[in-house]
Parts: structure tokens; C-alpha cells; sequence
């Protein structure tokens, strides 16, 4: 009956250990998980593990209350540190751009399918009705927006909205595409969080968008510049409607993960789905981006019709390549 | 007296290793607390950034620095929150403060991904609620039937207020992300209750038997480790006195306990206890407490 409890001998053993494994966790708490340099980095791993296992021995044999206390909180501050989000941003962003957004892309590609759809819809929806009734044009798109352009515009005004700089000198130009580019991208965001209710409001922010499209390609299809109107819009049209719609589509696969959990879940599911959905809200947001700058800066100067539709056809097929091919394993493919 | 317990729900995580942690959630006042020390944060630094470019005139002459403003404004709003989060193990400068931290909810690491998921839901928690008492505001809502009105408000209340409706506080972008905000532990390791010198000498003084300390399960053992921890001051004599007096009773021990003596009773008792105690959990046995049988 007289030698040492057993519980104090362990502890005895363990304890510098433990006390290593918390200065590197303090160290890694003040400064980030960068701070750490490679040596310390295994070490930690090797202590993490130990101090684990001390854990479910403390938890079997002991009864020290501060003792398991301590070992829990110790264990659950390096389990931050050791599980916690580890890639460096820079490096994220790498791996993100050639290979984690096109696969992410492709894993949602029916849910993109369907944003496309309805905003294909939209766009033909809107061109019917305004078509029946010039005067709903005025319903369909904001005041603010169509500036000049309308029903009651005259061809002569519409051509030269298309092809005259609007008076913008370089300086404003770069304001409006930065401008623009941060009011499409909450409008992207926007797009894919209300996917958590449900996905209606989903389809109708895809709808909207089509519609106005709509309305805008009636009114210069019918002034006979249907052409003109799609050399204009397209250039950068091609990768801010895609980004748009990129959103849409992820927005709907919050939705399907929430409404539609299949075997999992439903919590489980809509984590699932979300993770993978936030990967393209962010790529999208790049698009938008080079969306910005292609509208701000080529659109107004570049005004040969070649031209914008050669850009036209670059800007597609190199989202086609890269969304079909980009990242994918050379092994398997 | 009791032992001390968590206030929040507590969340169980079994580690890649196989090893349960309990987490301790961070309650409604510690989330609140942390989201508005950020946006005040975040609100403070963008009015910095657009004063200073204003009083140094770059927000009049320079184009470049007009769209380096916009652009930077943007990234703040909306990647403030995503950005610290990598960076800093799922803490930002308030979660810092509060001492919460964001962690996967499924178990295994926090990836970019949710963290990226778990911060552009915060529009649908912010902006809608703007917008809507925007629109209450400007008037346009008055041409609308009460019950939608009404119907919208509750459903804005719901969105804003989601994390007081679940055990787990979760808002919307952790429900879509996976994660969950828990507190973030800092408990001290103490000296060892039963330490060998003094073990030994208390064992002389007092040799407990087995039915001494059949009359107390884990539960009391960790009640009176607190209470040996928390003070040594005269103002538990008192306490040590009731307390030794009342464990003397139960267990029928036969000697009258002197106010002098009550500390060294307690430790006593303390350490056969939980020798006692940790003998049977070797081999799977555990009482949790004085009412309950041996198992």
C-alpha cells in the first residue's frame, strides 16, 4: 500500500510533455501557425499525439479533476492549432486557380445548368414580353440603368451608346470598372447566400438578371443593331454573365443540399454542399474581377466590331478549356 | 457548494486520433460580443482609410488611389472575416478578445472552403436586415398588407437571430459551412493534490478504512478538490470545519475532529479517496456518486 499513486506517477512521467507541447501552442497562438519553424512543426505533431494519448490514459486512471481538466483544454487548444485552417492564403489561391475552382465548377455542373437555364429563361421572357409592350421595358429595367436607352430612344442615340465612349475620360473609366466590378460581386454573393432560403430567391435574382438582358436585346434587335448590341455586351459580358450564373449555381446547391439531403443527414449535407459551393463564389469573384477590367477599360476605346467579337470568341473558348480541362488529373483523364 | 460546470452546450469531437473532446460552445453574449468588436473594427479602419485619403487630398487627385479605395473597401467588407480566419486558426481580432474560435463541426480540419461558405452567408445576415429597415424607413412598405410586413419582419428576426434558436449557436453561414464557434480553454495545471511527503505523513495520522470510503463516489471527491484548491486562507476554516464535520458523521468515524485538525482531515480523506477510487476505476469500476452503487 505504500508506493506512489499511480495517477501522480504518470503524471510525474508525462508532464514535461505536456509543458513543451503548450509553449509551442502558446508560440503558435500569438503569431500563427507560421510562426513555427519546420522542426517545431513535427515536434508539435509528435506532441499533439502524445498528449492525446495521455488524455484517454488521464481519462481511465485518473481521478484529478484539474488534471483531466488541464489535459482537455491543453489537448483542444492544439487541436486548433494542428486542425485549424493551415494553407497559407497565397498558396491557397495557387492550388485554388489551377485546380480546387475548375473541379468545383465541374462537381456543380448541373446546378450551373440549371442557374443558365433560368436565366435563359429570363432573357427570352423578357424579350417576348417587351416585345408585345414596348412600355414594360421601363418595368423590367431600373430608371438609373437605361439612362437615355428606351423604347422612345432614337436609333441615332442607341447606335452611339453602343459605340461613342460616353464622354468618359481613362480616370473615370477605371472608377466605373471598379465600381461595377464591387456591385456585381455582392450582387454574386448575394446570389449564392440566399441559396440558404431555400433557393427561391435564387431563381428569381437569375430570372431578373435574364430579363433585363432580355429587354436590352429586343430594343437594339429591333432598331436593326442586334449585332452591334452583342459586340458591345458580350467582350465582357461572356465572363460576368458566367460568374453570375456561377453563383446562381452554387446558390442552388446550398438549396438542394438543405431541401434534398439524400442518404446523409440533412445538416451534413448542406455543410457538404456548402464548402463545395464557396469555392466557386470565390472563383466567380475573380471573374468578375477580369470582367471589370475588360468592360472598363477595352469596351469604350476598343469600338471595331471585329475586334469585340474576335474577344468575344477568345474569352469563351478560354473559359471552355479551362472549366472543361483546368486541374484535371492527367492520370485518370 | 458544486463543481464548477460549463455554462454553454458542450460539443462532442472525436479527433482523426480517435480520442473524444468535449468542446465548450461559445454562448450567445461571447458571439455577439466578438461580431461587434469586428465590424467595429472593420468600421473603424475603412473610416481611417477613407478620412486619411481625404484630408491628404489622394481621394480627390488620384484616380489610381480612387479605385485602390473602392477596391480595398470591398475586400474588407467582404473578406475580412474569411482572411483573419485562415490566417489566425479560426479566430479574428474579436473572437480573439472574446476567446472563441471557429472549428469543423464534422470533425477533422477547418478547411479554406467553409471558412469561405461560412463568411459570404454573412450578407443574408447583414444586408437583408439593412435593406429591410431601409425599406421600412423610406416608406415603401406601407403599401403593403400588414400580415406580409409582419410576415417579413418575423422572417428577417428569424435569419438575425438564428443562433438563439439552436443548442449549438449556429447562424447560418456555420449551418452551410459545417463549423461551429467554440470557447476557447485556458486552464492551468495545478500542483498535484496528492503530493508524495505530506502523502505519507497523513497517512499515518489517518488510516481510513475500506467502508470509510465506500460512503463517497467521484463526484464528492471532486467537490472536495475544489475546495482544498480554492483557498487556504482563514476564511474556509469555517468551511473545512462543516465540511469535515458533516464527512466524519457519514462515514462514522469515530474520533471528534478539532478545529485545528479539519485541513489535514480533509486532505486526508482526500487522498485515500482517490486512491481508493482509482484503484476500483483500474478495474472499470466507477461510482459517481455517494448515491449511486458501484459499477
Amino acid at each position: 500500500m505504500n508506493e506512489t499513486l499511480r495517477s501522480t506517477r504518470f503524471r510525474a512521467e508525462r508532464e514535461p510533455t505536456w509543458q513543451r507541447l503548450e509553449a509551442l501552442i502558446a508560440s503558435a497562438e500569438r503569431g500563427g501557425f507560421r510562426r513555427l519553424r519546420g522542426h517545431q512543426v513535427a515536434e508539435l505533431a509528435t506532441l499533439y499525439r502524445a498528449t492525446v494519448s495521455s488524455l484517454s490514459v488521464a481519462r481511465a486512471i485518473s481521478l484529478d479533476r484539474n488534471l483531466l481538466d488541464y489535459l482537455e483544454s491543453l489537448c483542444q487548444r492544439a487541436y486548433f492549432v494542428v486542425y485549424g485552417p493551415r494553407r497559407r492564403v497565397r498558396e491557397m489561391l495557387t492550388s485554388f486557380l489551377l485546380r480546387d475552382f475548375p473541379g468545383a465548377v465541374r462537381a456543380l455542373r448541373w446546378h450551373v445548368a440549371l442557374a443558365a437555364l433560368i436565366f435563359i429563361g429570363g432573357v427570352a421572357a423578357g424579350w417576348a414580353l417587351v416585345a408585345q409592350d414596348p412600355e414594360r421595358f421601363h418595368a423590367f429595367v431600373d430608371a438609373g440603368l437605361a439612362g437615355e436607352r428606351g423604347p422612345t430612344a432614337d436609333t441615332e442615340t442607341l447606335r452611339a451608346s453602343l459605340y461613342d465612349g460616353d464622354e468618359l475620360s481613362d480616370g473615370d473609366l477605371s472608377r466605373f470598372s471598379a465600381f461595377l466590378f464591387q456591385h456585381n460581386a455582392r450582387v454574386g454573393i448575394l446570389s449564392f447566400a440566399v441559396g440558404i432560403l431555400a433557393g427561391l430567391p435564387v431563381f428569381l435574382l437569375m430570372a431578373m438578371n435574364g430579363v433585363m438582358l432580355g429587354a436590352f436585346s429586343w430594343l437594339y434587335t429591333s432598331r436593326g443593331l442586334g449585332a452591334d448590341w452583342w459586340g458591345w455586351v458580350l467582350p465582357h459580358g461572356i465572363t460576368e454573365l458566367l460568374a453570375v450564373v456561377l453563383c446562381g449555381g452554387a446558390g442552388f446547391a446550398l438549396a438542394q443540399g438543405l431541401l434534398f439531403p439524400g442518404p446523409r443527414r440533412r445538416l451534413e449535407s448542406l455543410a457538404l454542399r456548402g464548402r463545395e459551393a464557396g469555392t466557386v463564389v470565390l472563383g466567380a469573384i475573380l471573374m468578375l474581377l477580369l470582367a471589370g477590367l475588360i468592360e472598363g477599360i477595352f469596351r469604350q476605346r476598343v469600338t471595331d466590331i471585329g475586334v469585340r467579337y474576335g474577344v468575344i470568341v477568345v474569352t469563351s473558348a478560354l473559359w471552355i478549356g479551362y472549366f472543361g480541362f483546368g486541374g484535371r488529373d492527367r492520370g485518370a483523364a | 457548494m458544486s463543481v464548477t460546470q460549463p455554462k454553454g452546450a458542450l460539443l462532442d469531437v472525436v479527433t482523426p486520433e480517435g480520442v473524444p473532446l468535449r468542446f465548450e460552445i461559445a454562448p450567445a453574449g461571447a458571439r455577439a460580443g466578438g461580431v461587434i468588436l469586428d465590424y467595429l473594427i472593420l468600421i473603424g479602419g475603412l473610416l481611417c482609410l477613407w478620412i486619411g485619403a481625404g484630408l491628404t487630398g489622394l481621394a480627390f487627385s488620384s484616380i489610381l488611389a480612387q479605385v485602390v479605395l473602392v477596391l480595398l473597401t470591398f475586400l474588407a467588407v467582404h473578406f475580412y472575416f474569411t482572411i483573419f480566419e485562415l490566417r489566425w486558426q479560426g479566430a479574428t481580432p474579436g473572437k480573439r478578445m472574446m476567446r472563441t474560435r471557429v472549428i469543423n463541426r464534422l470533425g477533422g480540419p477547418v478547411t479554406g472552403e467553409a471558412i469561405l461558405t461560412r463568411n459570404f452567408l454573412r450578407i443574408v445576415e447583414i444586408f437583408i436586415p439593412v435593406e429591410f429597415v431601409t425599406m421600412w424607413s423610406s416608406g415603401s412598405l406601407s403599401e403593403l398588407p400588414w400580415y406580409l410586413v409582419l410576415g417579413a419582419l418575423l422572417w428577417v428576426f428569424l435569419l438575425t437571430f438564428l443562433p438563439l434558436f439552436n443548442r449549438q449557436r449556429m447562424r447560418l453561414g456555420d449551418l452551410a459551412a459545417g463549423t461551429v464557434v467554440v470557447r476557447n480553454p485556458k486552464t492551468a495545471l495545478l500542483g498535484d493534490m496528492s503530493e508524495e511527503a505530506r502523502r505519507r505523513d497523513l497517512r499515518a495520522r489517518y488510516a481510513f478504512e475500506r467502508e470509510h470510503l465506500e460512503a463517497y463516489g467521484e463526484y464528492e471527491l471532486q467537490v472536495l478538490e475544489e475546495l482544498l484548491r480554492s483557498g487556504r486562507g482563514a476564511s474556509h476554516a469555517g468551511t473545512y470545519m462543516d465540511v469535515a464535520d458533516r464527512i466524519a458523521k457519514k462515514i462514522r468515524w469515530g474520533r471528534r475532529i478539532r478545529d485545528t485538525e479539519a485541513q489535514d482531515f480533509l486532505r486526508a480523506y482526500y487522498n485515500a479517496l482517490r486512491e481508493h477510487r482509482e484503484r476500483r476505476l483500474l478495474f472499470g469500476r466507477r461510482k459517481q456518486d455517494k448515491h449511486a452503487k458501484e459499477l
